[in-house]
């Protein structure tokens, strides 16, 4: 089913109201929300079963691990999962949820990213500071904002990170890692949000458009409109 | 019993004031009738097969106590119960105590609100009691988080862990293989069905795609997607048959296998229960 531009949806459940949810436990790379997927990858790579075995998966085959405590699915190098976006900058918010594998280990590796093909400004992205930590940047193609977290996961964690977008185009972060209580650093200052993102917008995990890929495991992928609770966003996920 | 969360799309009723005190159909067993038939000069009657299982009908009652209790705050707690159970297909998910979450969709079909009026006119009630009835097609219970199965080596059989009823999932068939066979076998190592495949795929970029779930075949190559049904050269009677529990015996963890004779596989479900 294809979800409509820029409507409401009420097709089959609740969760189709939203822009964008995507699960990886239903072992499928199509979000919920109808947007096919696309996953880029050229190259093979072993990623283990439910008892830690490993299989090799080939070219654009989507690398479900099952050995995590809730299973994901591996994006690495020169990897992204991607999905038509059509809602335009307007205040919105997500969550992300993800094992922590590696995309912090260098500064500017991408976590989520909403650009055209060519990740050009307006563009909104979630990315790794000088400092290795999660941040947020909004960029209106005349200046941009960006809040970044104070503190960082280490490998193997769980990390949800709810990331707002408001009216008058502040960001901010929450982090919550391994089922802790969210913190943020505040909301950065204000930026007037731009008619529309770049190009033909996509969502992107795991890359800047197609360029510049980060290494993590993906548990789940939810954006809203309005600034919701963690719990709203949650619910979504649930 | 285990405290049980129920949640309808993700929302614990309880966070709108709805409270579920009897849920009949979330812990019964499918039922399964049977037609029968008399033999004359015979005791009783016999069975005739095919069993089949029925849809399961889940009904939640409850009283709706909103945080609010006031009229307007009654009013607002049901248009959202209404809203919610109105949205078209509904995922149910229990949770119990020890964190285990199992799900089942469904569809509403009724939602009665009956207000408690005492003495007062309905108008002014501040509490009601509701009664949801959903009807689930596929009556089973699914854990909410997928089971993969690896089978890296040609020749090799892996089992198949399974819940108390028959998984539909995914098969996946990686190259470098040539006219791969799939074979699943019940515990006794007896097989169940073979799916033989006349193809070469490619090893790093080619693999079959066998989706169970909705009985298509996909050919992968360099990321190229084109239908694989042709490719089943063998075993089409048996395409798709589920991953089926009694081909092993869930009580003492014997499982069914699956194995490939070329290449290697994965199997990608979620375990169903009754």
């Amino acid at each position: 089913m294809t979800a409509p531009t820029g409507l409401f949806r009420r097709e089959v459940t609740a969760a189709y109201r939203h822009p964008l949810i995507w699960l990886a436990r239903d072992l499928t790379i199509d979000a919920r929300t109808g947007q096919a997927g696309t996953l880029t990858r050229t190259t093979t790579k072993a990623v283990p079963d439910s008892g830690g075995t490993n299989r090799t998966v080939n070219h654009s085959q989507p690398g479900w691990v099952g050995n995590t405590a809730v299973p994901s699915l591996d994006l690495g190098a020169s990897e992204s999962l991607q999905w038509a976006f059509s809602t335009k900058p307007t205040a919105m918010c997500g969550l992300i949820d993800f094992y922590e594998n590696g995309t912090l280990a260098s500064a500017g590796l991408p976590l989520l990213t909403i650009c055209g093909a060519t990740f050009l400004a307006p563009t909104l992205y979630l990315d790794v500071s000088a400092g290795l930590k999660y941040q947020i940047t909004h960029n209106n193609n005349v200046s941009s904002v960006t809040a970044t977290l104070a503190a960082a996961p280490t490998s193997g964690q769980r990390v949800q990170i709810r990331w707002w977008l408001y009216s008058d185009g502040k960001v901010q972060l929450w982090q919550s890692i391994n089922g802790a209580a969210e913190t943020t650093p505040g909301a950065s200052g204000t930026l007037a949000l731009a008619s529309a993102w770049n190009g033909t917008p996509a969502l992107y995990l795991n890359a800047k458009a197609v360029s510049s890929y980060g290494a993590n495991r993906f548990i789940g992928c939810v954006v809203m409109l309005g600034n919701q609770s963690q719990a709203k966003l949650l619910e979504a996920l649930t | 019993m285990a405290t049980v969360v129920l949640t309808v799309n993700g929302l614990d009723l309880s966070g709108i004031g709805l409270y579920v005190t009897m849920a009949p159909g979330v812990f019964s067993a499918v039922a399964r009738p049977s037609k029968t038939t008399q033999v004359l000069g015979r005791h009783g009657a016999l069975l005739l097969p095919p069993y089949t299982s029925q849809s399961r009908k889940l009904v939640l009652k409850g009283f709706a106590d909103p945080a609010a209790r006031t009229v307007a705050g009654l009013q607002s707690a049901l248009q959202q119960a209404r809203d919610i159970f109105h949205a078209g297909l509904l995922t149910i998910a229990t949770t119990d105590t020890a964190g285990t979450v199992r799900q089942i969709d469904g569809v509403l079909e009724s939602f009665d609100a009956d207000p408690r009026m005492g003495k007062l006119h309905f108008q002014s009630a501040q509490v009601a009691d509701f009664t949801a009835t959903i009807i689930c097609g596929d009556p089973t219970w699914r854990e909410v988080q997928p089971w993969s199965v690896a089978c890296p080596t040609a020749g090799t059989r892996y089992s198949l862990a399974l819940g108390t009823s028959p998984s539909m999932g995914w098969i996946r068939l990686m190259g470098a293989a040539t006219n791969p066979v799939v074979t699943y076998r019940n515990a006794y190592g007896d097989p169940v069905w073979t799916l033989t495949f006349t193809t070469t795929l490619t090893g790093t970029t080619d693999w079959l795609d066998l989706d169970m779930v909705r009985g298509n075949i996909w050919q992968w190559r360099s990321g190229t997607r084109t239908s694989g049904l042709s490719l089943l050269t063998s075993g089409q009677q048996d395409w798709p048959r589920p991953f089926d529990p009694q081909d092993g015996d869930v009580t003492t963890t014997q499982w069914p296998t699956l194995e490939t004779s070329s290449g290697s596989a994965e199997a990608l479900y979620h375990k169903r229960h009754l």
